[in-house]
């Protein structure tokens, strides 16, 4: 589904050179769900800009189910890539309403100068926002700047599940909001990634999210995958063992910056 | 004063069209465009040059008009897009080159079209049991059914994802959307307007002026400021409606400021006065709005 | 309260008949230009003066209605409507925008546009011909239209090596322009060659006289309003390169150009007068042919003349009808 073929992104700061990615091999198969933990710095939402088209690699590949897509631009790859990152207000249009951002998500083939929000449309909404238990469904015509963080992070996994990507990037994107909605975002979008089977990377600081999501577990240190854990093993680690894990590959304690508490 | 009234409706009407033109660029896509200031231009030279040295049909006049109006909205866009030039300066550019160009169109400053057929006198002969108010009638008719299609496109999947390009650039972006395209788009959309506006201004006035564009962008602002202040709604269709009553309230201003500002004490030179006043009353009405009467929070 | 209301309306009432009964109410003139503006200013206090000596003075027999577009051309139109909600009887248009405006609005009405400082009223469409003011019905006035030519033969009779002529002007200004293509229409029956630098707007005119430096061996400036704000730069240029600056507007002779030239705008406005007395003798406007204003004067400054080593010969000298001598103004007996 996605490969990453010796990815490299150094950034010019000053007269500094900074290596964000010192070389990411990485292999995604369909319905593949990876976590990926590190240190502030480590590159993590370099890579899923890589990934995005957001950014191009200085060198390396990036393939999409065996199309070079390395210099394609993001919005070329939007139809088949979604993507929640940590800020509720990136995810959505302000001043559009609930419904009109929810029309802009539904549709990433061509757009046309048909009318987006047919009547049928809203009551499509309406239907999908109602398992959130939020009352969105009743606030279609409100702007979507109205919204608390949460209630706009939901719309956003909302959104990203109207579009029906293949490929689903999560950027730290409950790490904003409360405990009771962080918990009810994730498992919103647990439950999408189940129903849908899509290939999902997500970054968390949360050591006990990263080991309980997912069938793949990597952690990053200074522009590298320095462990990976998959199946059986990955199930059955600790949140302790995990941070020995690292110890025992020589990296202290203090750059990783975890947080071992839920 | 009848007539008085009806007159200054006229200019609201024509001036609005280019005042919905500001209103896409800053509004919608959050682009301060200065190009207005020479496409307005561009609008009239076409539309008289055409008319006068070409004999064309008035009608067909303003189409070329608004067409040639957007590959000045195209050109910016691309200076801003593809090239990297900052919005502000874009726009400044493409004003600078406008003018030399406005002056090569027309061949000169000034056009007359004092002999020429132009859209208001068809209009005269064609609508005649209607008298004086043909014009008004016909302008009402033109500017209403611009706002009508702007108020559809604004609701179909490309005009969502032209708002959406103004409102969350990187949202849009991740929605599949170009939003260099978008942004070439609409600023074309917006000049072509500016420019059949001043085509409309030129025929309606009798002359093209290479100077009549100057302050095009703070007229059209005071619109979309002023309309904005007193219909406070997010919904396109009242949005536009409220850019149109914004430009008949200045127009009308304006013309209020010269027939009974001497009665207040103005001289005739203070019409730039009475008109920065009234923009300045429009900025600073939604803020007193705010701060002295209480309404409910939203939500 | 009321009887009080009732007691002034019915003495203003009184007072207005009386008066439309004494003297009859004074006839509206509506007076409009573009921008204020040191020219067009005397050719305002120009027409009252004249129409004052022909009888008609402000406050009695006539009212004036003052309006200016403050430079905006969209500012005309509704000016000239203004104008005509009014009942005006003549409207003095100073300018080409205004006169046109006040055509257009005017058009098929018994109002008379008196156009005034339009250079080419034929191009603007408010004339048939020079000779004939039938086109529009309603609409005469005074043209301001300087003879290049005969500036331009002033400058080969100041040096036989004078060939090349640099005008610096403002294309965007309709006088200018026409002006500056009279000039080169005329320039080659005189042996001249005429080199042209772009000024569009005050700013740039200091740029366009430098560029002429040491490519022409004089310079030309018309009624260029533009360049006129700027003069200084141009004398400046002008100096420095040692050549002779010749400008077409006799006010701007003490700002330094060795020769100026050009009409008496307040005469211009005399002229304008003349024609408005006319029109409320009760001639029609198209019955009067376009005047062009004649008899430029030659003004010549000769501390300018001082800084670049120039001496007038004897022919110029006794075309003259002032000079400029020792910061002084001498006029010719
Ligand atoms: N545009 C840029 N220019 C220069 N340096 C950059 C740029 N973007 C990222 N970096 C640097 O690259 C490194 C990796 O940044 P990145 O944002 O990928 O880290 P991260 O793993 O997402 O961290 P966090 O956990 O804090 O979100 C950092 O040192 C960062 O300062
Ligand atoms: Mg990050």
């Amino acid at each position: 589904m996605l490969t990453l073929e010796g990815v490299r992104q150094v950034f010019r700061s000053g007269q500094d050179l900074v290596v964000a990615l010192a070389g990411i091999d990485l292999v995604l198969d369909r319905g593949d769900f990876l976590t990926v933990i590190g240190s502030n710095g480590a590159g993590k939402t370099t890579l899923l800009h890589v990934i995005a088209g957001n950014l191009i690699p200085t060198s390396g590949r990036v393939l999409i189910d065996g199309e070079d897509v390395t210099a394609t631009p993001a919005h070329r790859r939007a139809r088949r890539i979604g993507r929640i990152v940590q800020d509720p207000l990136s995810g959505t249009a302000p001043t559009m309403t609930i419904a009109e951002n929810l029309a802009l998500a539904s549709k990433r083939s061509k757009r046309s100068l048909a009318v987006a929000l047919t009547r049928r449309r809203r009551r499509e909404f309406a239907e999908v926002l109602r398992p959130l238990g939020m009352g969105l469904e009743r606030r279609l015509d409100d702007p979507a700047f109205l919204l608390s963080g949460g209630e706009r992070q939901a719309l956003t996994v909302t959104m990203a599940t109207l579009a029906r990507p293949d490929i689903l990037l999560l950027d730290e994107h409950t790490a904003a909001l409360d405990p009771a909605n962080a918990r009810r975002i994730g498992e919103l979008t647990e439950a999408f990634v189940e129903r849908t089977g899509l290939t999902t990377l997500m970054v968390t600081h949360n050591m006990e999210q990263a080991i309980a999501l997912g069938n793949r577990l990597v952690m990053m240190h200074k522009g590298r995958i320095v462990l990976e854990l998959g199946g059986e093993k990955k199930r059955s680690t600790k949140v302790p063992e995990l941070v020995s894990l690292f110890s025992h590959r020589h990296i202290a304690d203090d750059e990783l910056l975890l947080e071992t508490a839920p | 004063m009848v007539a008085l009234l009806m007159h200054a409706a006229e200019q609201g009407l024509v001036y609005g069209i280019a005042a919905l033109g500001v209103f896409i660029s800053y509004r919608i896509l959050r682009f301060p465009d200065l190009t207005v200031d020479g496409s307005f231009v561009t609008g009239a030279a076409i539309a008289s040059s055409l008319v006068v040295l070409q004999g064309l049909d008035p009608v067909v006049a303003l189409a070329v008009a608004f067409a040639v109006g957007s590959l000045a909205g195209v050109l910016t866009g691309l200076l801003n897009t593809r090239l990297g030039i900052t919005d502000l300066l874009a726009g400044v550019l493409s004003m600078i080159m406008l003018y030399s160009i406005n002056l090569r169109i027309m061949g000169r400053p000034n056009i007359s079209l004092l002999r020429a057929e132009t859209i208001t006198r068809s209009i005269t002969a064609l609508f005649a049991p209607l008298g004086s108010a043909a014009v008004l009638v016909f302008l009402a008719g033109i500017v209403l059914f611009i706002k009508l299609v702007l108020d559809f496109f604004f609701k179909t999947e490309v005009g969502l994802a032209l708002r959406a390009t103004g409102d969350n650039e990187a949202m849009i972006t991740a929605q599949g959307v170009n939003t260099k395209t978008m942004k070439v788009a609409g600023l074309a959309l917006s000049n072509g307007l500016v420019a059949l506006s001043g085509g409309l201004v030129a025929h309606y006035s009798g002359f093209a002026d290479v100077g009549m564009g100057i302050g095009t962008i703070v007229t059209g602002l005071a619109a979309v400021i002023l309309g904005g202040s007193l219909i406070r709604s997010r919904r396109v269709g009242w949005m536009t409606a409220s850019v149109l009553l914004g430009s008949l309230i200045y127009r009308i201003a304006v013309m209020f400021a010269l027939r009974y500002g001497y009665v207040i004490g103005f001289q005739a030179s203070d019409l730039k006065l009475v008109t920065s006043l009234l923009v300045i009353v429009a900025l600073v009405v939604p803020a007193l709005r705010d701060r002295f009467v209480r309404r409910p929070k939203p939500c | 309260m009321r009887r009080l209301v009732q007691g002034v309306v019915l003495g203003l009432l009184v007072l207005g008949l009386g008066a439309a009964l004494v003297g009859g109410a004074p006839i509206k003139i509506g007076i409009c230009k573009i921008v204020e503006h040191p020219a067009l200013d005397a050719v305002e206090r120009g027409t009252i003066a004249a129409l004052a000596a022909a009888g008609y003075r402000e406050g009695k027999e006539v009212e004036y209605l003052w309006a200016s577009a403050q430079g905006d051309p969209n500012n005309a139109t509704p000016i000239a409507q203004n104008f005509r909600s009014q009942g005006v009887s003549v409207v003095v248009a100073i300018s080409t925008p205004m006169a046109l405006a006040a055509a257009e609005v005017f058009k098929g009405t018994d109002t008379a546009i008196v156009f005034s400082a339009v250079t080419d009223p034929v191009a603007a469409a408010l004339v048939a011909s020079a000779t004939d003011p039938s086109g529009n019905g309603n609409v005469t006035g005074v043209s301001d239209l300087i003879d290049v030519a005969s500036d331009l033969k002033l400058l080969r009779e100041l040096s036989p090596s004078i060939k090349r002529v640099g005008i610096v002007y403002n294309p965007g200004e309709a006088n200018s322009d026409r002006l500056t293509r009279n000039a080169e229409a005329a320039a080659p029956g005189l042996g001249l060659v005429i080199i042209k630098a772009v000024a569009d707007s005050t700013a740039n005119v200091a740029m366009a006289a430098q560029s002429l430096v040491g490519r022409v061996d004089a310079i030309y400036v018309t009624t260029d309003n533009t360049v006129v704000s700027a003069i200084d730069a141009v004398v400046a240029a002008a100096n420095e390169a040692k050549i002779p600056f010749l400008m077409a507007d006799p006010t701007s002779l003490k700002f330094g150009p060795a020769i100026a030239t050009g009409f008496d705008y307040y005469r211009h406005g005399e002229i304008t007068g003349g024609v408005v007395a006319q029109i409320l003798g009760g001639k029609k406007p198209n019955q009067i042919p376009v005047t062009y204003q004649t008899g430029a004067q030659v003004q010549l400054n000769l501390d300018a003349a001082g800084k670049i080593g120039l001496t007038f010969p004897q022919t110029v000298i006794d075309q003259a009808s002032a000079i400029y001598y020792g910061g002084t103004l001498w006029e010719r007996e």
